[in-house]
């Protein structure tokens, strides 16, 4: 597992497509974080975070499957999964080590964005609770976009097929609480017993209304396992995958 | 070593595999042999557990490849049709990644060393991949499988896109590996299995047709032995005494200038062997031997016999 963990670190590093997801997510959230946060104080009014960690999320769902894409197509590709796949690693081994690469380069980078609250703890008055309480949201959240990222790359070797894929149900996820809404105010068909329901694991399904609570500086244990299922889902689905291909 | 028992794959309602059985010890070279997709390739993914079968069981070394994955893969060593490569890693990050994968407890650079110069790949461990010759690339992929000395060695087209003198020298380096390793080569170029193998294992629709001494394969189709004799005499008198050899079933005189000298192909009995005979009887009736050579039958005839003989028996079937 150390083995393909450090493989898949050192390809992140020797090829554009880490540094390309770093540098521009660093270049959108660090643009965000000074016309939400620095300029707006600097005008008098007050910082708003809650804009600055909305524009984080969308960084994420669509920079995320960027570095996600190649994680597994490239492996079918090359046809190179069969080393990993007939060395005596499990499949387990396998999907959690590149899941963690991912996660590595990603928490990197988050924690570089910590950088910026140099400037409202210098110069202002920070509220760190909030301040971290959001890193900690946007990077459980990042966690969970990044397993979505590593099963929708097992499941095809066109790497922009599971750039799109991913993002595509990342979409779906962000805005299934607004679907929701739209369904209630709209239609008829939200009256009824299984629209209620289709309405009520929409909102449910909804990523953006938990990451609220870290954003308010709150640990939400609820949040957490949430985030913490949703990637292990999607880890387990990667795995099937595989199992299900040997035995097609 | 191995242990294949009633292997079987379909996909979908094509069977690939219907049942296949073999085993291959510490010490042979097994040449897997039959045309495109007669089920090689499958066969050979099953056994090194990327693929699973739909019956039937594997096991190395005590091993299920199954049930005991972990385990079994530890003594595995495979070269996939398509030669698994990093583009993107030079040939010592590649095999140094190996190493770590299979968690060899060996001295790393002592290990690698040893395999770079078996299979002569020391002049390129400092370039990338993507930018050597296909040659080279074979031989990093053969490379790759022998890492951790496994005991068994599983090399799908291994001499695939090497010039002659390369091929020489990975097949003497599969028989060195023969030696004190269990070796499946799977090939569809029978020259290759003759110069390398021990043992023959003819594959056919997913049904093994021969497996069998590569050197008696050729008797498993009940076929003649064939000896060419080249024979200084009268050419009439010469295909009749021959005839009247015991065991001699047909005489067919080759076309020559040379109206003393004749070349004859002697097709013999199962079984017999004439060459004594036809030394007597040239001797005998004063003509002179200038040559006589046994033809055998090549594994190429063995293989279109072998498929012509279940054609037939398809046809009378039907009939």
């Amino acid at each position: 597992m150390n083995a393909i963990f450090k493989k898949e670190l050192r390809s992140f590093l020797t090829t554009p497509v880490g540094y390309v997801f770093i540098i521009v997510y660093l270049a959108i959230t660090g643009a965000a974080f000074s016309i939400y946060t620095v300029q707006s104080a600097v005008s008098g009014s007050s910082a708003n975070y809650y804009q600055y960690f909305l524009i984080c999320i969308i960084a994420c769902a669509i920079l995320l499957p960027v570095l996600t894409m190649r994680i597994f197509s490239e492996e079918k590709r090359l046809r190179t999964e069969q080393v990993l796949l007939t060395s005596s690693v499990s499949l387990w081994q396998i999907v959690l080590a590149k899941y963690f690469a991912c996660l590595v380069i990603f928490a990197g980078t988050e924690l570089l964005t910590a950088s910026y609250y140099i400037i409202p703890v210098l110069y202002g008055t920070a509220n760190y609770s909030m301040l971290f309480g959001g890193i900690i949201g946007v990077f459980l959240m990042g966690a969970a976009f990044i397993a979505i990222g590593v099963f929708i790359s097992g499941l095809t070797e066109n790497q922009v097929v599971a750039a799109a894929g991913t993002i595509g149900i990342i979409m779906l996820l962000l805005l299934s609480d607004n679907i929701s809404s739209v369904i209630k105010t709209n239609t008829e068909f939200a009256g009824g017993i299984i629209g209620k329901a289709i309405c009520s694991f929409l909102s449910w399904l909804s990523v953006l209304t938990r990451i609220g609570y870290f954003e308010y500086g709150q640990l939400d244990i609820t949040a957490l396992i949430y985030y913490v299922s949703l990637s292990f889902i999607f880890l387990f689905l990667t795995v099937r995958v595989y199992q299900r291909r040997r035995y097609a | 070593m191995i242990e294949v028992k009633d292997l079987r794959k379909s996909y979908g309602k094509k069977e690939a595999l219907k049942g296949i059985s073999f085993n291959v010890n510490v010490g042979e070279i097994v040449g897997f042999l039959g045309p495109n997709g007669a089920g090689k390739s499958t066969a050979m993914n099953i056994i090194a557990g990327y693929l699973s079968s739909n019956g039937g069981s594997v096991s190395i070394d005590g091993h299920d490849i199954l049930s005991d994955a972990e385990n079994a893969k530890k003594n595995l060593g495979y070269l996939p049709e398509a030669v698994p490569l990093y583009p993107d890693m030079t040939v010592d990050e590649y095999l140094s990644f190996i190493f770590d994968l299979k968690k060899c407890a060996f001295n790393k650079k002592e290990h690698l060393n040893e395999i770079c110069n078996a299979v002569k790949i020391t002049d390129v461990r400092s370039r990338l991949i993507k930018n050597i010759s296909k040659g080279y690339k074979q031989r990093v992929g053969i490379a790759q499988a022998l890492i951790g000395d496994p005991k068994l060695i599983i090399l799908d087209e291994p001499t695939v896109g090497l010039d002659p003198k390369q091929i020489v020298e990975i097949r003497n380096l599969i028989r060195i590996l023969g030696h004190d390793h269990a070796v499946i080569l799977s090939t569809h170029i029978l020259s290759e299995v003759q110069a390398v193998c021990d043992r023959t294992i003819i594959i056919k629709n997913g049904k093994i047709v021969a497996n069998e001494p590569t050197d008696d394969i050729s008797n498993l189709v009940g076929g003649a032995r064939r000896l060419k004799a080249t024979v200084m005499g009268d050419a009439e008198s010469v295909e009749k005494a021959f005839l009247l050899i015991e065991g001699v079933v047909k005489v067919t005189r080759l076309a020559s200038k040379d109206a003393q000298c004749n070349d004859y192909i002697v097709e013999c009995d199962k079984g017999v062997d004439a060459r004594r005979n036809i030394f007597d009887t040239v001797c005998n009736n004063r003509w002179v031997l200038l040559g006589l050579e046994n033809l055998g039958m090549k594994l190429e005839d063995v293989f279109l016999a072998l498929t012509d003989r279940k054609k037939k028996k398809t046809v009378r079937e039907e009939m």
